[in-house]
């Protein structure tokens, strides 16, 4: 399933794909492939996604 | 293959597999040679490598079967167990390159889609080469050995476009 919670996160933030990928330390490819909803996560790389970009894990990988 | 081919064919062969060897402990040690790979990437290389030990599993598995129904397989022995060897490589190479595994994060994944398509671009013309001179089958009615050079450029030369293809589709997708 897409998440796009995180593409929405991202673009508030104004940062591009490649951006927080490097932010994150992981390629780009793997944030593409994390929003599109192709790959799942670890729990240590959704949590530095929610450093990053400022949110808890409930805002961006939660279904409500 | 006679002794005489066959003995310094086998010495050739474990020098360049201590060389192999030797270079694969300095780069492990030379972290700066390392390419580095996030945890999806990781995890499609190990799927990978299993695809690719599948493949070469299933090819001497059909060879074996062949052999025992006594089908005669016009190809040398030392150029059958390297093409068993070839498909299972490539096709975890291909796996990687299809799932954008195939460069590092520290790897410039442009140049190394173009060395790739050069590489075995020329690989696969020179085996043809090596084959058109043999006539495909030589005088005892074996495939050429250049049928080695040829399928590894063919793999290589895939290889090499499926990462262009790649690369392409990504500098396209939203940023």
């Amino acid at each position: 399933m897409k998440n796009l919670k995180l593409k929405a996160a991202r673009a508030a933030h104004d940062m591009s794909q490649a951006q927080l990928a490097e932010a994150v330390g992981v390629s780009r490819q793997t944030i593409i492939a994390i929003e599109k909803g192709d790959y799942n996560p670890t729990i240590n790389l959704c949590i530095e996604i929610c450093k990053v970009l400022d949110v808890t894990l409930n805002d961006l990988f939660w279904d409500n | 293959m006679t002794f005489e081919i066959f003995v310094p064919w086998v010495v050739v062969l474990l020098i360049v597999v201590l060389l192999g060897l030797f270079f694969s402990i300095l780069i492990r040690k030379n972290h700066r040679m390392h390419s580095e790979y996030d945890e999806r990437q990781k995890l499609i290389r190990a799927k990978g490598k299993s695809v690719g030990f599948m493949v070469m599993l299933v090819y001497y598995a059909i060879l074996a079967l062949l052999i025992l129904f006594d089908v005669r397989i016009p190809m040398y022995t030392d150029t059958m167990l390297l093409v068993g060897i070839m498909l299972g490589a490539g096709s975890a190479a291909i796996y990687y390159s299809l799932y954008d595994a195939y460069a590092g994060m520290n790897d410039n994944a442009k140049r190394l889609s173009i060395i790739a398509v050069a590489v075995g671009a020329f690989d696969f013309f020179v085996g043809l080469q090596n084959m058109m001179s043999d006539h495909f089958v030589d005088s005892h009615g074996m495939l050429s050995r250049g049928i080695v050079n040829t399928l590894l450029g063919g793999i290589v030369f895939i290889l090499g476009m499926i990462m262009i293809v790649r690369n392409w589709k990504m500098k396209h997708e939203e940023s």
